[in-house]
């Protein structure tokens, strides 16, 4: 039974010092914020007069506003334990719509119609995964494909990209600003905090996490699981739609991939928060870490003329490299809890080792 | 009753792909129930069956390996980079072993070091997205392929493609490996219960950094293949083979062995969306049908096999 923590012990390297090895935890914890830190440290060092400057905080802000929110969407599905795939083909699909829509009918109704498409296909997910009992990658990979010929279809009239008929005060939404920051930032701030108080401050919130740490359990300690993963799924679908509604008054046009990056882009900036001071569980707070990390890494490196694909190849090693580093933290705490543990009276551990 | 519903599930995609076959040659008579037509159906299928022959192993033992469409793409890119510098026998194995360097990274990051493996190869996908199309701008790369390797992916032989060949060439050694040896046994041991498995003196990180060896090479053979097959590294070329492997290798997973995944799944599953793509083509169905069909096919493909669980799993209870 002690090889285990034993050579997760000997993986770790680390010296037998409890103080360095408090040290060693704190730092684990935070590592994802003070690689945020370093850098905003690094950018502002190499770009002294542009990088840290208001405007261009409020300009990261906003450039991840849309992704923050997608990717807190996600964070909800993976709190209950569930992968939800068809993100980006739900995104693409609300920009589709809301364009399509948008000349026809106020543009508040349709986007409330939009986001009740939404909520509806994040349902059908859910009904599916958990009335069936079937893997939730499978069903949202097919969800997806289906999504992704729904929007290539609805534009294939238009020669696929939607722009005529937007109206000038729905575009307001994408490009305005109040006390000069802009909107869209306010909506990030608000889906992220709900979310938040959701997830962590409410009753449904812990029930969220105990269905996505043992289903089972949960079942037998009389939570209804099948209600949380619906809500899961539907907050999921919602936002993500809300995603692409956005996204369409921000650029003012929709086209069928409009919203295919946000599917990797959100499980790596999801992953990232996970990775950030509460190892290994999902959670708001760290999902806009990895946002602000993922948006800092691409406002910096463009400031600096690094190629956009480049960027790509930073992005993967950051994801790697932080989760390797949370991992190896998370072994080390486990390593201290044993130490603990055997710091117990002596006739204790010769019962143990007896059995 | 029970027993008709617990065949139907283990035999679901093999009826379904009789019933698109049948569907198809009523409809169009005169081409599709054609030798020729099969043909091209299997020729068609093989890059995507080869690449999903690796992406089984991995899924057999629980990994998602995202990175496989990536590395595809990549590898074609580099073949078509090495081939106007060195021999072609010397570029291909060149590439494939990157193939074994990105398994075994993939491999070390999530059975070593102990990472989701569905975040490493989300991690890798990335990294090799990003480096493709940094080193190809963009453009696709068509200069100074020669002849002879164009060839192997358009050349016959007894009126077969050469891909065929290689397809059934990997399918057959993966059936025997996974089936009829030491090594497939302790492979599903390992997919089953990982730990009962190091208890019983299975190296269980060997077995998975193994899985992803297989993954990273047969990927990297259909990037090499894909090359072959356009005459070119294009940097997008393997993107949408991602998808589609997924749903061969769960359309797979109804079939056979209940409920898990296995390479004679896999390779009905390949067979199916291979003559779902060919006779809608034929049949006229924009393409944008034709994505709504396949995943309406494969929800309800994943429907029917967990009704069938759940109607067979309440009467034995």
């Amino acid at each position: 039974m002690g090889s285990e923590p034993v050579a997760r012990k000997a993986r770790t390297g680390f010296s037998k010092s409890l103080g360095l090895q408090r040290v060693g935890l704190a730092v684990g914890r935070f590592g994802t914020v003070l690689g945020l830190l370093l850098l905003v440290m690094v950018f502002t060092v190499l770009k002294p007069n542009v990088f840290p400057t208001i405007r261009n905080l409020l300009n990261i802000l906003n450039q991840i506003s849309l992704l923050g929110i997608c990717a807190a969407g996600l964070t909800l599905c993976l709190a209950v334990g569930e992968f939800d795939l068809s993100i980006g083909a739900i995104a693409t699909l609300g920009a589709v719509l809301a364009a399509g829509w948008m000349p026809a009918m106020h543009p508040a109704l349709a986007v409330l119609a939009v986001l009740g498409v939404c909520l509806v296909i994040g349902l059908a997910n859910g009904l599916i995964i958990t009335t069936l009992r079937v893997s939730s990658f499978m069903t949202t990979l097919g969800m997806m494909t289906v999504l992704m010929g729904f929007s290539y279809w609805y534009t294939s009239g238009s020669g696929s990209i939607l722009y005529s008929g937007i109206p000038k005060s729905f575009l307001q939404i994408g490009r305005g600003t109040f006390l000069q920051i802009p909107y869209l930032i306010f909506v990030m701030a608000a889906v992220l905090g709900l979310l938040h108080i959701l997830l962590n401050h409410t009753a449904t919130g812990r029930r969220m996490y105990a269905v996505g740490g043992s289903p089972e359990a949960a079942r037998f300690a009389g939570i209804p699981v099948r209600r949380l993963k619906l809500l899961g799924f539907a907050l999921s679908g919602t936002l993500a739609g809300l995603t692409g509604v956005l996204l369409v008054a921000r650029l003012g046009l929709a086209e069928p991939t409009i919203g295919d990056r946000f599917l990797f882009d959100a499980f790596t900036v999801v992953f990232l928060g996970a990775a950030s001071i509460r190892i290994g569980q999902f959670h708001i707070l760290g999902t806009l870490i990895g946002a602000l990390i993922m948006g800092t890494i691409f406002n910096g490196f463009t400031l600096l003329d690094v190629p956009y694909h480049l960027q790509l190849v930073v992005q993967g090693a950051i994801l790697i490299v932080a989760v390797t580093s949370a991992g190896l933290w998370q072994g080390l705490l486990l390593s201290l809890r044993v130490q603990g543990a055997r710091q117990r009276p002596k006739e204790a551990r010769g019962d143990r080792d007896a059995a | 009753m029970l027993a008709a519903i617990g065949g139907l599930r283990k035999y679901g995609i093999i009826v379904s792909l009789v019933v698109l076959f049948v569907c198809f040659s009523i409809l169009r008579p005169g081409i599709f129930p054609t030798l020729g037509n099969l043909i091209a159906i299997l020729k068609q299928v093989s890059l995507l069956g080869i690449l999903s022959a690796g992406l089984t192993i991995c899924l057999v033992l629980g990994d998602f390996d995202l990175s496989v469409a990536a590395v595809a793409t990549w590898s074609g890119v580099l073949v078509a980079a090495l081939l106007p510098q060195m021999n072609m026998w010397v570029a291909i194995p060149l590439v494939v072993s990157m193939g074994v360097g990105i398994g075994l990274v993939n491999g070390f990051f999530s059975a070593v070091v102990g990472i989701s493996p569905f975040i490493v190869t989300l991690a890798t996908q990335t990294m090799l997205r990003g480096l493709t199309l940094w080193y190809t701008g963009g453009y696709s790369l068509y200069s100074g392929i020669p002849g002879a390797f164009i060839r192997i992916g358009r050349g016959t032989f007894l009126g077969i493609p050469y891909l065929v060949y290689v397809m059934l060439f990997v399918y057959i050694l993966i059936f025997v490996a996974a089936n009829h040896t030491a090594f497939g046994k302790r492979l599903y041991a390992v997919g089953g219960n990982p730990i009962a498995s190091r208890y019983s003196g299975i190296r269980v990180i060997r077995v998975h950094l193994i899985g992803f060896v297989v993954s990273g090479v047969l990927a990297a053979l259909t990037g090499v293949l894909l090359a072959a097959r356009l005459s070119s590294g294009q940097p997008r070329a393997g993107e949408g083979l991602l998808l589609s492997a997924f749903a061969a290798c769960f359309l797979g997973a109804t079939a056979f062995r209940l409920g898990r995944f296995n390479i004679l799944g896999t390779f009905v599953g390949v067979l199916f969306i291979g003559t779902l793509n060919n006779g809608m083509v034929l049949l006229g169905v924009p393409f944008y049908l034709q994505y709504v069909i396949q995943g309406a096919i494969l929800i309800l493909a994943i429907a029917a096999s967990g009704l069938a669980r759940s109607l067979v799993g309440t009467k034995a209870h």
